[in-house]
C-alpha cells in the first residue's frame, strides 16, 4: 500500500478559503438552475387574448372579385 | 387594471382602454382583447412565389390575408397603410376561422398565408385559422418579421408548414433605429421555426447605406449557414423608397448581384434576388450539378423540371415542400 505523504493530506484538508470557494460555486449553480426554471415557467405562461365581438372600424362585405386579384401589398 | 401582453418581446403594459404598440391588442376592462380577430382588412389570392417562397408548392395559389397592425414600426415599411393603421380607422371584412378553409379551397388554393402586416400581432386569429385550415388539408404559411416570444411561437409552429421570415439586417443597431425592435428574438425565431420542422426561407431587404455592406451581408449569410443550414433559401430583396424612408434611393441591381455572390461564396445553396428583373435571379438550380430545376419569370413558373423533389440529372434531393 502506498504511503500517504504529508503534502497529500494538506491537499485534502478543508481550509477556510476552499470552503468559501465551494460555497460560492454551489450558490452560483443554484442561482443558474433557479433562473432556468423561472425562465421556463415564464415561457410557458403565455395568455391568449380574448376575441372582440365587434370590429372598431368599418366592416365591408367580402368581395370575391377583389379577393381573386393578386394584392397590391408586399408579401 | 393594467394588463401585460406577453406575445412579443416588447411585453407592453397596457392601461385600460389603451392598446399595445401593435395597436390591435387592447385592454378592455382588465382583459387583453384581440380587436381584429375574424376581421381581416386584406384578403387576396396570390401566387406563392409572391410571399416569396420558392421551395414551397411552386406554381400554386395561396389564400392570403392580413388584419391591420404590426409590432414593428419599420421606417421603410412597404405596407404601412395597413400595418401602421389604427383599427378604428380601418375597414375590414368579416371572415371567421371556420369559413376560411372553404373559401380558400373554392379559390383553388392549396395553402393559406398570414401575411402583408405581421401575423404575430393577430396571433389568436392566425392560430385558429391554421388549425381549421389543417383540418381541411390545407397548408399554412407565415410571412413574418419573427418578433415573437418562444412560447406562443412554439404553439403556432405546430400548425405551420412554411415561413418566410424577414431578417432585416444582421445588426441590433439597425433593428433598434429602423424597426424599433431588437435582433436576438428574430434569430431565436428562425432557429425555433427550423427546429420544429417549418420550411424556412429568409428575406433580407437591402437598403442602400444601411445594411448593404459586404461585411453585413457576409455575417448574415454565415449565421444562416451555421444555424439554419446551407440549404436554407435566401431572398435578397430590392428596396424602394417608402413611408418614412423616401430620402434613400432604390437598391441598385448591382448591389443585389453582389449580395448573391457573397451568399454563394459563403456556401448558401439557394440564393435569389427579388423585386427586380435579373437573369437567373429567381430560378432554382441543383446545388450539386447546377441543372435548372424551376425556371421563373417574376412570379410565373415557366418550367418545373423537379422529379419528385429530386434533380432529374443527378437525383439529388432538393430542400423544400414540392407536393
Amino acid at each position: 500500500m502506498p504511503k500517504v505523504q504529508e503534502g497529500d493530506t494538506r491537499r485534502m484538508e478543508m481550509t477556510r478559503r476552499r470552503f468559501g470557494a465551494l460555497l460560492a460555486a454551489s450558490g452560483i449553480a443554484c442561482a443558474a438552475g433557479f433562473r432556468r426554471v423561472v425562465s421556463n415557467v415564464r415561457d410557458a405562461r403565455f395568455v391568449r387574448a380574448v376575441r372582440a365581438c365587434v370590429f372598431p372600424g368599418s366592416v365591408r362585405p367580402l368581395d370575391k372579385t377583389e379577393v381573386d386579384k393578386p394584392s397590391k401589398w408586399a408579401g | 387594471m393594467t394588463v401585460r401582453c406577453e406575445l412579443c418581446p416588447k411585453f407592453c403594459v397596457i392601461e385600460p382602454g389603451q392598446s399595445g404598440e401593435c395597436r390591435i391588442r387592447v385592454n378592455v376592462d382588465g382583459k387583453l382583447c384581440a380587436v381584429t380577430y375574424g376581421f381581416p382588412s386584406a384578403v387576396h389570392v396570390d401566387p406563392v412565389e409572391k410571399k416569396p417562397l420558392n421551395h414551397f408548392l411552386p406554381g400554386t395559389s395561396i389564400y392570403s390575408l392580413a388584419t391591420v397592425g404590426c409590432n414593428l414600426h419599420c421606417k421603410n415599411c412597404q405596407n404601412w397603410e395597413i400595418s401602421q393603421c389604427n383599427p378604428e380607422d380601418a375597414s375590414a371584412m368579416r371572415l371567421p376561422p371556420d369559413r376560411l378553409p372553404q373559401l380558400a379551397k373554392r379559390h383553388g388554393c392549396k395553402s393559406v398565408a398570414y401575411t402583408y402586416t405581421d401575423p404575430i400581432v393577430y396571433y389568436e386569429y392566425a392560430l385558429d385559422c391554421s388549425i381549421k385550415a389543417r383540418e381541411l388539408g390545407l397548408r399554412n404559411v407565415l410571412v413574418t418579421a419573427g418578433y415573437i416570444n418562444p412560447a406562443p411561437l412554439r404553439e403556432l409552429c405546430k400548425y405551420v408548414d412554411a415561413a418566410n421570415i424577414d431578417l432585416k439586417a444582421f445588426s441590433d443597431k439597425f433593428y433598434r433605429e429602423v424597426c424599433s425592435a431588437t435582433l436576438k428574438p428574430v434569430l431565436d425565431t428562425l432557429v425555433t421555426a427550423r427546429s420544429m420542422g417549418v420550411l424556412v426561407e429568409v428575406t433580407n431587404l437591402l437598403i442602400p447605406t444601411l445594411n448593404d455592406g459586404d461585411t453585413d451581408i457576409r455575417n448574415l449569410c454565415n449565421w444562416i449557414k451555421r444555424n439554419l443550414g446551407a440549404e436554407t433559401p435566401i431572398h435578397f430583396s430590392r428596396f424602394f423608397p417608402r413611408y418614412k424612408m423616401r430620402h434613400l434611393p432604390s437598391t441598385p441591381p448591382e448591389t443585389l448581384e453582389r449580395a448573391r455572390q457573397i451568399a454563394v461564396a459563403s456556401g448558401l445553396q439557394h440564393v435569389y434576388a427579388g423585386n427586380v428583373f435579373m437573369r437567373d435571379a429567381s430560378n432554382t438550380r441543383c446545388p450539386s450539378c447546377h441543372e435548372l430545376l424551376v425556371e421563373r419569370v417574376g412570379y410565373r413558373i415557366l418550367a418545373n423540371n423537379l422529379d419528385d423533389g429530386k434533380c432529374p440529372k443527378c437525383r439529388k434531393e432538393i430542400h423544400g415542400v414540392w407536393k
